[in-house]
């Protein structure tokens, strides 16, 4: 207590502390509850544990393989990884800071600055402990874990160079390349869809092209190819998104809920198709065709279940993460076990969701 | 000196100009309604003025500290009663207004502020979570947080909608004890009544600019004038704007 007392008083840290110990107080009051989800949270971490444990030496080989195969492609893509989690962070919690409700008070603003780069620090240095264990596991060098330790801070410093410029105000962040025309389900989800591709969205995009080596045209092109990939996951998500945005308000209107599935279908079937096209483009460039076949079924298949669950939880939208999470365990789980059972569960859980769907 | 001072402030959303050039200067003592149709940027001039939003073009100074570059002096000069959603669902509220009075150094502010949360009917729900109060509730504690210490000038928006009469008498009566011991309030709200009975200066927000104000002397008068009023003056002005647009979208053809 005496060490507490002495800390310089920061207003974040103690706004977080009292929400924990609300929290912990709430968790004692709710004790049978609390152990409930406990037990269950255990449950599923143990669960994901044991997978990964299980993918544990093929993801090594397969890294392996990759890095002395491809090493510019796969420290690119790193590289890439990391610049848009520290990028969407950065974004996120310069946006949570904005609207705080501590924003208007007389805050130090080196108070501000410091609590978002303490977690971009905090995240960079779990970058770089997973990319020092890989590579212990690989038998690299102190050198290559040495460049490794650079990446992450150079990603930490372009990814919030990047969140930075992408902090625009809410009026500003919703424009789109083009919102006239007719007042429709499929407008809307293409709007939603192209929100994706405006300006101040693309700026981000262009940083990323720093990441590509000067003279390397195969790490040019695999920094694009991930930027597309992030755009289309973006543009998917925006426009099953409009599934639980529409049932907020025209829930009360007379709207059948099959017709809502069916007039929220077009929008993200033509994404899938164009993911499919633009996954066709890329293993035809790359020669290596017979990956096609499999991977646009599997990206199908992911997105007809993510579609599914975002129509059975569209009024918990909160929810439809972690339902699709929980789906895809089980698929996996499945798949390691009792592979001949893959397709009957997904048909299944396909079934049991739509069919959820509908009733509400 | 001046409690605000705002000199060609000009804000725009992308290509949509919201604040063209708006003057405005208050001072201690003042009870100041901002009134104006939606759209008008009510919400924009005061998230200016509290520093949420950039300042593109022109100046705020809060209390002589100007917004942009003395940002923390000037905000320590500031109570602003923040939208209800954005309060934290965890803490209770007597915990959010220990928190600021930590921040703002004001603990001996706490009974009065406790005071307060009695007389607006928030004293049941101090110990309890925010998650669980109702709008109006939120909205209470809101208004409490914003009066914690001695604010120079308060920013109140719309906190009179939600409120039930006794604790809109209550508000009321604390923004006027306020106003005597010096601070300025300005109130942005779409009740003219209310703004014509109990403020003491209120000012027309139209297409960016402040495009009237009426002082004590002005609002006394429209007060006493039985067929007028503030909404009277208020209506046509905005009538007036309305038929000047519609003249100027009219085109010769349509006329011949």
């Amino acid at each position: 207590m005496t060490r507490m007392a002495t800390l310089p008083f920061h207003p974040y840290r103690r706004e977080q502390q009292l929400a924990w110990r609300n929290r912990i107080d709430r968790w004692r009051e709710h004790g049978s509850e609390t152990a409930f989800h406990g037990l269950a949270i255990l449950f599923a971490l143990g669960f994901v544990m044991f997978l990964a444990i299980g993918a544990w030496p093929r993801l090594l080989t397969a890294l392996a393989t990759g890095l002395s195969r491809w090493p510019l492609a796969v420290s690119c893509a790193a590289m890439f990884a990391m610049c848009v989690h520290h990028a969407s962070l950065a974004q996120s919690r310069r946006q949570l800071w904005a609207r705080h409700w501590l924003n208007p008070q007389p805050i130090e603003p080196r108070l501000r600055t410091w609590t978002i780069r303490r977690g971009m620090i905090g995240v960079a240095m779990v970058h770089a402990l997973i990319g020092i264990v890989v590579m212990a596991k690989l038998s690299r060098g102190p050198a290559s874990m040495m460049i490794w330790c650079l990446l992450t801070v150079a990603a930490a410093w372009i990814g919030n160079h990047i969140g930075k410029s992408a902090v625009v105000p809410a009026a500003q962040r919703e424009q789109v390349l083009r919102n006239a025309g007719p007042g429709s389900f499929t407008r809307w989800q293409w709007i939603e869809a192209t929100a994706t591709l405006a300006p101040f969205r693309l700026k981000r995009a262009l940083w990323l092209i720093l990441l590509g080596p000067a003279g390397h045209w195969t790490g040019m092109i695999v920094v694009l190819v991930l930027v597309a990939c992030f755009v289309l996951l973006t543009a998917w998500s925006r426009s099953v998104s409009v599934l639980a945005q529409a049932e907020r308000w025209l829930g009360t209107q007379p709207l059948a809920p099959a017709r809502l599935l069916r007039d929220g279908l077009p929008g993200p079937v033509v994404i899938l198709m164009l993911a499919c096209g633009f996954l066709f483009f890329v293993f035809a460039a790359t020669a290596s065709l017979s990956w096609f076949v499999p991977l646009s079924i599997a990206l199908v298949a992911a997105g007809a279940l993510h579609y599914a669950c975002a129509a059975a939880e569209r009024r918990r939208p909160a929810r439809i993460g972690w339902l699709y999470a929980g789906q895809l365990l089980l698929l996996a789980g499945v798949m390691q076990s009792v592979p001949f059972l893959l397709l009957p569960l997904f048909c299944l859980q396909i079934f049991l969701l739509l069919r959820g769907a509908l009733r509400r | 000196m001046t409690a605000l001072h705002i000199s060609e402030l000009q804000h725009r959303y992308g290509r949509n100009e919201v604040l063209r050039g708006v003057e405005l200067v208050l001072h201690p003592g003042e009870l100041v309604g901002l009134v104006g149709p939606n759209g008008a940027g009510k919400s924009t001039l005061l998230r200016c003025i509290v520093g949420a939003e950039a300042i593109q073009h022109g100046a705020i100074q809060v209390a002589g500290f100007d917004i942009a570059r003395a940002s923390f002096q000037a905000r320590a000069c500031l109570g602003v009663a923040v939208e209800p959603e954005r309060l934290p669902n965890l803490l209770t509220a007597r915990q959010c207004q220990e928190l600021v009075a930590d921040i703002r150094h004001e603990r001996a502010a706490l009974p009065a502020s406790f005071e307060l949360c009695g007389a607006l009917g928030l004293a049941p729900w101090l110990d309890r979570p925010v998650h669980e109060y109702s709008l109006g509730t939120r909205q209470k504690l809101a208004i409490v947080l914003a009066l914690i210490g001695t604010p120079r000038l308060v920013i109140l928006d719309e906190v009179l909608n939600g409120l039930d009469p006794l604790s809109a008498y209550a508000l009321k009566e604390a923004l006027r004890r306020r106003t005597q011991q010096g601070a300025c309030v300005l109130l942005a709200t779409h009740g003219l009544e209310v703004a014509e009975r109990f403020l003491d200066r209120a000012a027309l927000l139209l297409d960016g600019r402040i495009a009237a104000d009426w002082d004590a002397t002005a609002l006394a008068k429209l007060r006493a004038d039985p067929d007028g009023g503030l909404e009277h003056a208020v209506v046509a002005m905005l009538r007036e704007r309305a038929g000047a647009s519609d003249r100027a979208h009219v085109t010769p053809d349509d006329g011949a």
